[in-house]
């Protein structure tokens, strides 16, 4: 977007940071050494930083007013979630360097490696699997009454340690009811002409079907469509789309967000895990399976969720149902 | 003060090129900003050039008129026509709760602790949602701009888009430069939630010269009269004015 021209000019040393520089912070006093530039995002800059032993991610930028939202928003997360979708936060400070103030906050460090690479490098077969786990958070994000915005395949990491996927960059995230903060046009339902821009589940669930077939067919590009009149630009997607055989047993999901036919994200996960589950059912009988999709296979064979309180209270409903029936005809 | 009825005014050039027909755009763009209304350009350069002659105007005249310049590639357009009018409302609107916290505590925002600044910005973030937004864009039309007005046109769509997304009102006018018959600059759409653009897509007959000064005159003119209308039935309306705040 717009925001990325203007760093441009910067892109070499982002706010003079270059590994070694220190931050101390204005009000709590804590000190980061740079480690690396890891991002530049549309507001500001990412660094790995190491702050008395502990690698942390700082995000650093020059507009004070969105980056304590963008805090507040993680703070919010995370204390209404147990595992909240994004980063932990850790602080939110200022730093008077040379050139004027500038704000930060410290935040955990998520290593991995970006959703698109880990696709490219280990398969196709892969998608389904982490769509499933982005839709889990996202139900947890949508609880709290927020819109992810800006989904994309930049903004989601798959973690080194549990090879599990991870939003990183919430500056998109907008209350429902509200305009969207920040968006990619790619995964934008208003570009496409297929709904307007303002923050509600459908949003984030369109940008997800978006990010399957960006995943699917990563030959496809923005720019064929930003030349068409918007009216137009569905139209001349799902004409190249119906030449991809890897979205055959996508359609239908992508065609209820597309429309806006789901109303939560767990009817497009359960929709996901069901496709998903058929495929692999397909493939589990052909014995030409790698062992990695073999190990995929099994993986999802097994219940993924972990029992919530209407397992335990059925549970518990048929206990009770047994020894009511005991009760009665037991003696 | 009553933030719901806050009414945020601002004039958007859209240009390639040097001012060099008219009055000055850096006097217009002030005696703007003076008015309260902020002046954002945007200049669009060739892909691949280096910069348009008028980049280092264009960022004078933004300054004078208190607001944002950036200069762009074609394809970038509709994502900073956006941006820009979104971020430029909330900078206005955090100079004046700056102004009113100087006044207040003798502090400036960015002074504040910044826990206390989430909450400043929460609010200020809420009034961006609500208010009014005026919009005056003006549409350098001349013959260098012909290839890319469907772009333009395209831009401003999508500002429609961005704008009816929040819950505050719009109303947007377009001004062409040069204009028809001849003027230096014209009216093409008055104020309206969801202005025609087809316009932009008829042929204009290109003008020799680059009027931004008159352009942005013209903008300022368009307000002001937006301004007297509505207050004029406000009046009418008896205690109406009370709880209008006009940034």
């Amino acid at each position: 977007m717009g925001m990325q021209v203007l760093m441009s000019s910067k892109k070499t040393v982002p706010y003079g940071l270059t590994p070694g520089s220190v931050i101390t912070g204005k009000w709590n006093g804590s000190s980061y050494c740079i480690i690396r530039l890891i991002g530049q995002g549309a507001n500001g800059s990412v660094f790995l930083a190491d702050s008395a032993g502990t690698q942390v991610a700082l995000k650093v930028c020059s507009h004070a007013a969105d980056l304590a939202l963008e805090y507040k928003v993680l703070v919010t997360l995370a204390k209404e979630r147990a595992s909240s979708p994004g980063p932990r936060p850790i602080e939110l400070d200022d730093w008077v360097s040379r050139s004027g103030t500038l704000f930060f906050y410290a935040m955990e460090y998520i290593q991995g490696e970006q959703m698109e690479s880990f696709i490219t490098r280990k398969g196709q077969v892969w998608i389904g699997a982490f769509l499933l786990q982005l839709l889990g958070d996202l139900s947890d994000l949508h609880a709290s009454g927020h819109s992810f915005g800006d989904l994309k395949a930049e903004n989601l990491l798959i973690s080194k340690d549990r090879c599990r996927i991870r939003l990183v960059d919430f500056g998109g995230v907008s209350q429902f009811g509200k305009a969207i903060r920040e968006y990619t046009e790619w995964y934008d339902r208003a570009f496409w002409n297929a709904g307007n821009r303002r923050a509600d589940i459908a949003y984030d669930l369109f940008a997800t079907a978006q990010l399957l077939i960006k995943l699917s067919c990563p030959s496809l590009s923005v720019s064929t469509f930003a030349n068409l009149d918007a009216r137009r630009r569905g139209e001349a997607l799902f004409r190249q789309l119906s030449r991809e055989a890897v979205l055959q047993p996508w359609r239908s999901v992508i065609n209820k967000a597309w429309t806006g036919g789901y109303s939560s994200a767990d009817q497009m996960r359960s929709d996901i895990a069901r496709i998903q589950q058929e495929w692999l059912n397909k493939q589990r009988k052909s014995p030409k399976l790698s062992p990695t999709q073999q190990q995929l296979a099994m993986s999802v064979k097994k219940p993924r969720r972990k029992w919530d309180w209407t397992d335990w209270s059925i549970l518990a409903a048929s206990f009770l149902a047994a020894a009511v029936l005991v009760k009665l005809f037991g003696t | 003060m009553m933030w719901g009825t806050t009414t945020i005014r601002q004039i958007l050039v859209i240009t390639d090129g040097q001012a060099n027909v008219g009055s000055d755009p850096l006097e217009a763009a002030s005696l703007a900003a003076a008015n309260g209304i902020t002046v954002n350009v945007v200049g669009i350069v060739s892909e691949g050039a280096s910069g348009i002659d008028g980049g280092r105007q264009a960022h004078n005249i933004a300054s004078a008129g208190g607001g944002m310049c950036r200069i762009v590639e074609m394809r970038e357009l509709s994502g900073t026509v956006q941006m820009m009018t979104q971020k430029s409302m909330q900078m206005t609107i955090h100079q004046v709760v700056n102004r009113e916290l100087k006044s207040i505590m003798g502090e400036t925002e960015d002074s504040l602790p910044p826990m206390k600044r989430v909450q400043v910005a929460q609010m200020v973030d809420q009034i961006g949602e609500e208010a009014t937004l005026q919009l005056v864009v003006a549409v350098d039309v001349s013959a260098s701009m012909h290839s890319k007005l469907p772009r333009v046109r395209e831009a401003l769509r999508e500002l429609e888009i961005g704008l009816e997304a929040r819950s505050g009102t719009h109303e947007v006018a377009v001004i062409a430069f040069p204009g028809n018959n001849g003027q230096l600059a014209s009216t093409v759409c008055e104020f309206s939630p969801s202005p025609d653009l087809t316009w932009l897509m008829n042929d204009l007959t290109a003008g020799g010269g680059t009027p931004t000064g008159p352009a942005i005159e013209a903008a300022l003119r368009l307000h002001q009269e937006r301004r007297r209308d509505l207050q004029a039935h406000i009046d009418q309306e008896e205690d109406g004015d009370a709880s209008s705040y006009v940034v």
